[in-house]
């Protein structure tokens, strides 16, 4: 039949990504992995002297290590509502990137509550939120939502693991891959095997997880949200934050998206998979949910702007002073350039997108932290404490070399899953094929499987 | 016999003499076995003979522990019938910082962490500045209890907000909703908190815990034994009223008052009344104040630049008068 | 680094600790102590009265190093003229305080005014110099009545001395406080002076008092200078009951949470893991499925 060769030769095309390990690529890892160990000396560190060696003193109490909980978060986040839009609409030209999308969220879910985990300073003690929970707390919630999450989107990404699995298995015999990888093919692809009745039963629950991930995305994150706004603290306490939390995590996850579409395009020489036009539909996704982020931005500090409240007024004194230029690379420059870059049709080339996306997600991480730090440095009370540490935080190197181990790991584990499943998904390509197919034989006749 | 004895004093101990508060409290000046009172929990005591010997007295020797010790779980109930609230008199701070030390000795606090702060607060540019002595709230609707995903700190039925560093996760939250900047993390290790001479109790914050959070506790321990919290106590100018709600009575140790009148007569008031948290500490605003504030200025050079963003501070400056 | 500076600071500490520890052993520097010795006596409830010897040094540049002087040996002597009459000796406590008990019916050396004079004295040692202080006084008996008649309440003292015969003679003049004990400490509600031997004052303070509404009075002569300490104290029902406030059961702040957010947790919860539930049961009926080998 058709669709055996087709599966084999998309295998064989697909087989250099997963078998062999370029120079480059090796260097990349070890690389990668540097990073990584030098975040671990970091961490042994911080634990062995406690929380002293990083910035955090006692008013700004959560540094950048909950500004990356919430950056990585929002990736995944958005990246589980995204994916599961594109399947739950059958998007035609998905396929090439829902694959990026879940992997990016599975990770991103990952390492995030990492950062969170950085911030306590008793990890002997981290048992004791199961041991005597609070349901009250908004960090119970988002301790429930993180796992609960997490759960969703490892299910899901496997859900949409399973047909790939499934034909790399049949296939591997010619594949020069380790036993163990072929091992794990043939048991996570637990005999699927692509019958009708199968490919139904697949496709209905991957439809209801796609579904269930939307919804879990959003109420999750919006925890994440409340964590801060339900406090009352002044910069923080506002019903804006849970929407905006959304529509940031979105923007970040899609700028993510961009940029890895991008270099996995170089990478893995993709170009007849993922086009221009999925460069340029990503954009204008980019450009709409740059104009309602900048709108909810500047509806925050607008409302703060123009009341009277002295709290809201000092902390806007302080963006304007002493965070003035964080304030314009934040929300101006952040927000404008992937604007005008999609605006221009000129200017909607790959390499101009992505550059948007990056100076997207940048923008964005900027405004986390002057969400985060700035409203923690001006409480109602006014800080008055001897040690300069004690009034204004800058991060330490510990923290910094944290950070980067979370974005080290972020890509180590998105390579080394690429070596593991081809980056775009194959029964996706062969889906679309026979859809094709189909609709040119005969117009009316009642899909096969679910639509 | 014996331990029968024990038996019933711990529990009279523990029962903050409910019955035997009027005993105990008369004390001050009628009879009773000296042996029985002021210990000053977990230090040394030097005592002097009549030989011109300065003797050492080890702290238990004087102190109830163990068995006046209110363990963690113990600690989560509160004093019976009690609801303590303090009344400070700003009219009267001259921020002598007394309290301030008194409260860092006695929980064996480094000098730059303090459960008392003492601010300087200036209202807006036209009107005088006052000194604000400003302690945890333990606010009847405690945010920072709310947001604690663990329990560790806790509200009690006396009104006493406590944290319990040995359920802390150090997670900081309750640092965040606090709104009046009342917590404080132990950052780093430090030999002290190893020190395990005197059991812990949250009633005492002593001995700390690395990682954990920390604040004012308004010194149940003390309050057990009828005797004011170290910030009232030591407080040279009276400043600082404590009572018990529940029999409307404050005092600073000095005199007394009866507390509804006290805060009716002289306008007290709730700092930040409306975020709605409900404190339990008073404050009577700064009229006629006894003391100029540049009185408050006579501390070290270091404890000063703390208060140099203060409009009225800067002007000062310029003045030359600082 | 910090580690280097920890144990630098830690080590200076404890030589200053040490080189402290030193200077102790050496002994006393009376010159640079001031002495505070107080001798008061107070005719307790019981009409016990109390002699007591605060004896107390003070570093003279830091107030708050204060020392009680422990075991010193305090005589309290009832003096007339030349006569001596050794009441008692105490050791002063840990916290420098000796206090000497006498009941009721003691006798003691009076002068014709009825005044009796008690000296408390502290024999000098190498260390400290000898400290001597007298107080004299009356002995007086006070009588503390509260009364409530139609609903109006009133609280009054007889105070009298008596005569070599044993009759009472009524107080002239002497001023005199009452007071509400509090957990704390003693709110004062009246301030007076006794005339003729009675002051009398009607209640009509608002105060709570314990669950049942009981407050406990004193009456107390304070200080003065013919009858030194006096106190009474005497119970009655008259507080305001004030009903007190119980905590929340379901609250933010209380251990158990409002019951909407159990329910609304749980139904979340209960939908969203059934899904997977739902999802994992249909991935082993994909698993089980009988397969038709392909043609």
């Amino acid at each position: 039949m058709d669709i055996i060769n087709r599966k084999k030769a998309l295998v064989e095309e697909f087989s250099p990504m997963l078998e062999k390990y370029s120079k480059l690529t090796k260097l990349w890892i070890a690389f990668l992995i540097a990073v990584i160990i030098i975040g671990m000396v970091a961490f042994v560190l911080q634990v062995m002297y406690g929380h002293e060696i990083t910035g955090m003193r006692d008013n700004v109490v959560w540094g950048i290590y909950i500004i990356n909980f919430i950056f990585f978060v929002g990736i995944s986040y958005s990246g589980a509502f995204i994916s599961g839009i594109l399947h739950f609409f059958k998007t035609p030209w998905k396929n090439s990137i829902s694959r990026i999308v879940e992997i990016m969220t599975v990770i991103a879910m990952v390492i995030g509550p990492v950062f969170i985990l950085l911030c306590i300073g008793r990890l002997d003690r981290l048992h004791y939120l199961f041991i005597y929970p609070r349901i009250q707390s908004p960090i119970t919630w988002d301790i429930i939502a993180v796992i609960t999450d997490l759960i969703a989107c490892f299910l899901y990404l496997y859900l949409t693991f399973i047909p790939d699995l499934a034909i790399l298995r049949d296939n591997s015999e010619n594949l020069n891959l380790p036993k163990w990888q072929k091992k794990m093919y043939k048991f996570l692809a637990i005999r699927y095997q692509d019958t009708p009745s199968q490919r139904h039963r697949l496709h209905k629950i991957t439809r209801t997880m796609s579904t269930i991930v939307i919804v879990l995305a959003i109420v999750a994150y919006s925890v994440l949200a409340w964590i801060f706004s339900l406090t009352l603290q002044p910069g923080w306490n506002s019903t804006i934050f849970a929407p905006n939390f959304i529509i940031a995590g979105l923007y970040s996850g899609i700028s993510v998206i961009i940029i890895s579409m991008y270099f996995i395009r170089r990478q893995f020489k993709l170009e007849h998979y993922i086009f221009q036009k999925h460069f340029v539909i990503a954009g204008i996704i980019l450009q709409i949910l740059a104009l309602l982020f900048g709108y909810f931005t500047f509806t925050d500090y607008f409302s703060k702007w123009f009341s009277t409240k002295i709290d809201d007024t000092i902390l806007l004194n302080s963006l304007f002073s002493r965070y003035f230029i964080e304030f314009i690379l934040a929300n101006y420059i952040g927000i404008l350039v992937p604007v005008l870059v999609i605006f221009f049709k000129k200017l909607r080339t790959v390499k101009m997108i992505t550059f948007a996306a990056v100076i997207a997600l940048l923008g964005l991480w900027l405004n986390r932290y002057l969400l985060v730090v700035p409203s923690l440095e001006n409480p109602f009370l006014p800080i008055q404490e001897t040690g300069p540490e004690y009034i204004h935080y800058s991060a330490t190197w510990i923290e910094y070399s944290l950070s980067f181990t979370g974005i080290a790991a972020f890509l180590l584990i998105f390579t080394l899953l690429a070596k593991f499943v081809p980056i775009i998904p194959m029964s996706g390509i062969i889906e679309n094929e026979e859809f094709k197919a189909k609709r040119i034989q005969k117009k009316d006749s009642p899909d096969e499987f679910d639509v | 016999m014996e331990d029968q004895n024990t038996n019933s004093r711990r529990k009279f101990l523990k029962l903050g003499l409910i019955s035997g508060v009027t005993a105990m409290a008369g004390a001050s000046l009628v009879s009773c076995s000296s042996e029985e009172k002021k210990p000053e929990s977990g230090e040394k005591m030097r005592l002097l003979t009549p030989d011109g010997k300065i003797v050492e007295v080890d702290a238990s020797n004087i102190n109830k522990y163990p068995e006046a010790l209110i363990t963690p779980a113990e600690s989560r109930k509160g004093i019976p019938d009690r609801k303590f609230v303090m009344v400070i008199d700003l009219a009267k701070c001259s921020n002598a910082r007394t309290c301030v030390e008194s409260c860092q000795k006695a929980h064996n606090l480094d000098s730059d962490q303090e459960f008392m702060k003492i601010q300087l607060i200036q209202n807006n540019e036209n009107t005088e500045p006052y000194w604000f002595p400003k302690p945890c709230y333990h606010c009847d609707e405690p945010p920072c209890v709310t947001v604690c995903p663990t329990g560790a700190t806790f509200k009690r039925e006396d009104n006493i907000v406590l944290i319990d560093n040995q359920r802390c996760i150090g997670c900081k939250f309750c640092m965040t909703s606090c709104p009046y900047s009342a917590r404080q993390f132990n950052w780093g290790h430090k030999a002290k908190y190893d020190k395990k001479d005197q059991p812990y109790s949250p009633e005492t914050s002593v001995p700390g815990a690395e990682g954990t959070v920390v604040k004012c506790d308004f010194c149940p321990d003390l309050l057990r034994q009828g005797l004011l919290p170290h910030c009232a106590k030591a407080c040279p100018n009276g400043v600082i009223y404590f009572g018990d709600k529940n029999e409307d009575i404050v005092t600073n140790g000095e005199e007394s008052f009866q507390f509804s009148k006290l805060i009716t007569d002289r306008g007290g008031y709730r700092h930040l009344e409306h975020l709605g948290t409900k404190p339990n500490v008073y404050y009577l605003p700064p009229v006629d104040k006894q003391y100029p504030v540049e009185r408050g200025f006579e501390n070290e050079e270091e404890i000063n630049e703390r208060y140099k963003n203060v409009p009225y501070v800067k002007e000062l400056k310029k003045q030359g008068k600082i | 680094m910090k580690i280097n500076q920890l144990k630098l600071f830690i080590s200076a500490i404890i030589l200053i600790i040490i080189s402290t520890d030193k200077s102790l052993a050496q002994g006393f520097n009376a010159d640079n102590y001031k002495i505070f010795y107080n001798f008061k006596t107070v005719k307790q409830i019981d009409n016990k009265r109390l002699f007591e010897v605060s004896f107390v040094t003070q570093n003279a540049e830091d107030k708050l190093d204060e020392m009680p002087v422990f075991k010193a040996e305090i005589k309290f002597l009832n003096v007339l003229d030349e006569q001596e009459v050794l009441l008692g000796s105490v050791l002063t406590s840990k916290e420098g305080k000796a206090q000497l008990i006498l009941p009721e019916n003691q006798t003691y050396l009076k002068d014709s005014d009825g005044r009796i004079t008690v000296r408390a004295k502290f024999e000098a040692t190498d260390a400290l110099e000898e400290q001597l202080e007298e107080i004299s006084f009356k002995d007086l008996t006070l009588e503390f009545g509260i009364t409530e008649i139609d609903s109006v309440r009133t609280i009054s003292v007889n105070a009298y001395t008596l005569d070599n015969n044993g009759e009472s003679i009524p107080v002239e003049a002497a001023d005199i406080a009452f007071y509400v004990q509090g957990m704390l400490s003693k709110l004062k509600i009246e301030e007076g002076a006794i005339e003729q031997g009675v002051y009398e004052f009607e209640y009509v303070n608002q105060i709570p008092g314990d669950d049942k509404g009981n407050l406990t009075f004193y009456a107390m002569i304070e200080e003065s200078d013919d009858f030194a300490n006096v106190i009474q104290m005497k119970k009655a029902k008259f507080g305001t009951i004030i009903e007190k406030n119980k905590m929340d059961k379901n609250a933010l702040w209380a251990d158990a949470a409002p019951i909407w957010m159990y329910i609304v947790l749980s139904i979340l919860l209960i939908g969203v893991y059934s899904n997977f539930a739902y999802s994992i049961v249909n991935l082993f009926k994909i698993r089980n499925e009988k397969v038709e080998p392909e043609s």
